[in-house]
Order: C-alpha cells, then structure tokens, then sequence
C-alpha cells in the first residue's frame, strides 16, 4: 500500500511512466507459477535481472523491458529518486537498442493461459469493489478515518490507516440465486444464498488494512447472516451480522451490514454497503495492528464500467472453486 | 379523609406511605429520564457517510492516474504499438488489488 502512495503517488515518477513506458502491473505469485506462453516470457525476462534464476521464489519488484523481452532495468526500493534513475537509465538503454530487440519477429497474439491461473471476471456477473479502512469513533461515537500520525511518526498508509483494495466477484448463477424475484414481497427479508454469505465473510471481511491477511476458515465463521428485503420495484435494502472468530479468541471480527442493492433484468446496477464493527488481532503477514478491539469498516461499491486495474482477482481466489464453494474448506 | 390517603383496598396510609404515593410520578419521571429535557441522542451515521469515510479519497488514489495494464500480452502489444518500453510493478500479492 506504501507503493501506491510514496512512489506511484510522486508526480515525476507518473509523469515519466506514464508518456514515457507502458504501464503494467501483475502479481507474482500467479505469473512465477504459469507455465504458459506469458509464464515463459516473464521467466526468461527475469533471468537475465539481478533476481537471476530465482526458482520458485518470490520475483517481485520493478522491471522494465522490451515487448521483445530484452531486460532493461530493475529496482525494488521505495525511493522515489532511484526509481527514477532506473526509468532514465532503461529508456536510455532502450534508446539504444536494435529494433530487433525492441518488438518480437511476429504478432503478439492472444495467449492461452494455463487454466488453473486463468482469473478472467466472471462473464455476465458482477465487479464489487470492497475497500477496508481502519477507524476510530469520534466525540459523538460516530466512526472517522484515523488521525494522521504527527510528523516524524510515519506515515498515514505506513500505519495501515489507508484504504485496502480488494474486489468481490458475482457470477451470473450468484445474482440469479441473490436477487429477488419480481414477484417478491415488498419488506419481507430474504436471507442471501449461504455460500454467499460465506464468501462475503470468508474472503472479504478480511482485515487487508496492513497486508495480505489470512483468510477466514469454514470453522472460524461463528456467525453470517446476510439478507434482503425488497423496497420497491428493482431495489432491496442488504442488512446482516456476522461474527468471525479463531479457535484461540486471539483474532476476530464482529460487525453488522448496512447498505442497498439496485437490480434491473437479472442485472446489479448498484451496489452500496458497508459492514462496520470491531476487529482485534493480527497475523504474521499483518503485524502492526492496534492493540485491543477498535473499529473498522468495509464498503461494498458495484463497479458497472470495470477499468484494467478493476479486473485484478480477489486476493482469496487463489484456489478458485474454493473461493466461489465457500462452504469448503 | 381524601382518597389520596387511602389505598386500594381503602384503608387508611400512614402520612409516611402519602407520601411516597404523591412523589411517586415524579421518582418514576427521573428514573426514566423522561422528566428531563430530552438528550440529543447521537443519530445513526448514515450508509451513504459511512461508504464516504471508508473508502479511498481522490487524494489517496493518485497512482491510479497511471493508466495501468494488468494483462502481459496486451501491454506488449502497446509496446510495440507505441514504440515503448514495458514498466512492470510485480508484487506477490496484486499490487492494484489484495492490499
């Protein structure tokens, strides 16, 4: 998250990326793994970066290169200036190249990826953006973002007090199973499809505020409850609670859901909500958390008109059935 | 000898029970809390705020004015396109998503 701000954030370091490169972003962990043509390509490119044969490890970092795959230059510093230095000193290489080494023989066509790695939104469903944000309560006990640390003491995204990313993906089935019918009574509350309740829960009502989490297990939801209850004609209000919790009480969250879809046609045209409670805990990947119970929110927002950067899968569909069967483990 | 001094069965109170029958209202009034003006009670924040508080402000979404790719084949292809080199951010974890 600190990226986001401290490098991509600076106005030279997106000035120059953006007139001057072709901006991409991917996640190692799937792209190490592909054995597919895009697998093969990142592999070779890395090889010859000072990551060298890494095996099985971690590649991340900040790499550019040529669309023929020629390795230009490399950095995994969070200093604005010498991600600088390296984007100067790759375009000047570049610069230099051959136009051989610049674009392959033939066209780039489209690639077949490894199926177990393929994370392509589902077709005809839907892209919620889920974000998290760590609070505190005001005088009046309503819920704020966090005071920014005074200077000296780190940054606001440093302690984890920034917006997470994360992003809930509908398939065509979950919406058939999730949104009323039309002859559904105005007021009644319809409880939401149980797998879905638990993909909510499981995968995100994570706290992802300081790294990636750990995901809920089956045995960790005490409680998941989610309905709708039709107000008019294509709209529903979306309440819930749930109660999420280890086997050692040492991390937990307990909050409850507020918020309203929109549906026309079998469609979600909105989506709007947020789950507000309290978490307590951490784990390996998320130290730093505040000590006791505090407050935290999740907000669910539709995304009708997905960007490249809306596409990214969520963070729990690593083993992908598992993610949309929540109900296994 | 008023009805006020006298219970419900019509026997006569002791001067001690009268009262504790006349400030009766009055004990229940401030139990309650209702004998006082009326404390403004915090109203619930509103969804529409809530959403507004959580999720990311303009100002912390700067670095989504670049205008990423997260497909290797399509960036390629830009590249050539645009005579460009490739800038990969490479996390383990999405970089634009999971955190």
């Amino acid at each position: 998250v600190a990226d986001r701000e401290f490098v991509f954030g600076h106005p030279d370091v997106q000035k120059l990326i953006t007139e001057k490169f072709v901006p991409l972003a991917m996640d190692d962990w799937y792209l190490r793994r592909q054995k597919d043509e895009n697998g093969r390509f990142f592999m070779a490119m890395t090889a010859a970066s000072p990551r060298g044969d890494a095996g099985d490890n971690t590649r991340q970092g900040r790499y550019v290169f040529t669309a023929a795959g020629k390795f230009l230059g490399f950095n995994n510093n969070r200093s604005p200036e010498r991600i600088l230095a390296m984007l100067r000193q790759s375009l000047a290489a570049y610069d230099k190249l051959p136009e051989r080494d610049r674009k392959p023989e033939g066209e780039i066509g489209e690639v077949k990826l490894e199926a177990r790695f393929d994370r392509t939104p589902p077709k005809n469903g839907a892209i919620v953006k889920v974000f998290t944000r760590v609070l505190e309560k005001d005088a009046e006990g309503g819920l704020r973002t966090c005071a920014a640390p005074a200077p000296g003491e780190g940054s606001f995204q440093q302690r984890g007090f920034g917006a997470a990313i994360d992003h809930l993906w509908l398939r065509e089935e979950d919406l058939k199973n999730l949104l009323p019918a039309k002859e559904a009574k105005p007021g009644t509350a319809v409880p939401f499809p149980s797998v879905l309740s638990l993909r909510l829960a499981r995968f995100h009502l994570c706290d992802n505020s300081r790294g990636e989490p750990p995901h809920w297990t089956r045995d960790e939801i005490k409680r998941a409850e989610f309905f709708l209850t039709p107000e008019s004609a294509g709209r529903a209000k979306v309440t819930g609670s749930v109660h999420l919790e280890t086997k050692d009480g040492k991390r937990g969250f307990t909050g409850t859901m507020d918020g309203w879809l929109e549906y026309k046609n079998g469609k979600l045209t909105e989506w709007k909500s947020v789950v507000t409670g309290e978490h307590w805990g951490e784990a390996n990947t998320t130290a730093g958390a505040r000590p006791g119970k505090s407050p935290i929110g999740f907000a669910f927002v539709l995304c009708p008109n997905p960007a490249p950067a809306d596409t990214v899968p969520p963070q729990g569909s690593r083993w992908l059935q598992g993610y949309y069967e929540a109900e296994r483990d | 000898m008023s009805d006020r001094t006298r219970g419900i069965d019509g026997t006569a109170l002791t001067r001690r029970q009268s009262a504790m029958i006349r400030k009766a209202p009055l004990f229940f009034l401030l139990l309650t809390g209702l004998g006082l003006p009326a404390a403004a009670a915090p109203a619930p924040q509103k969804t529409a705020d809530l959403l507004e508080v959580i999720a990311p402000a303009k100002s912390e979404q700067v670095w989504l004015q670049i205008p990423w790719e997260t497909d290797l084949a399509t960036a390629r292809r830009k590249a050539v396109a645009q005579n460009k080199p490739v800038f990969l951010w490479e996390m383990d974890g999405h970089p634009l998503g999971c955190t």
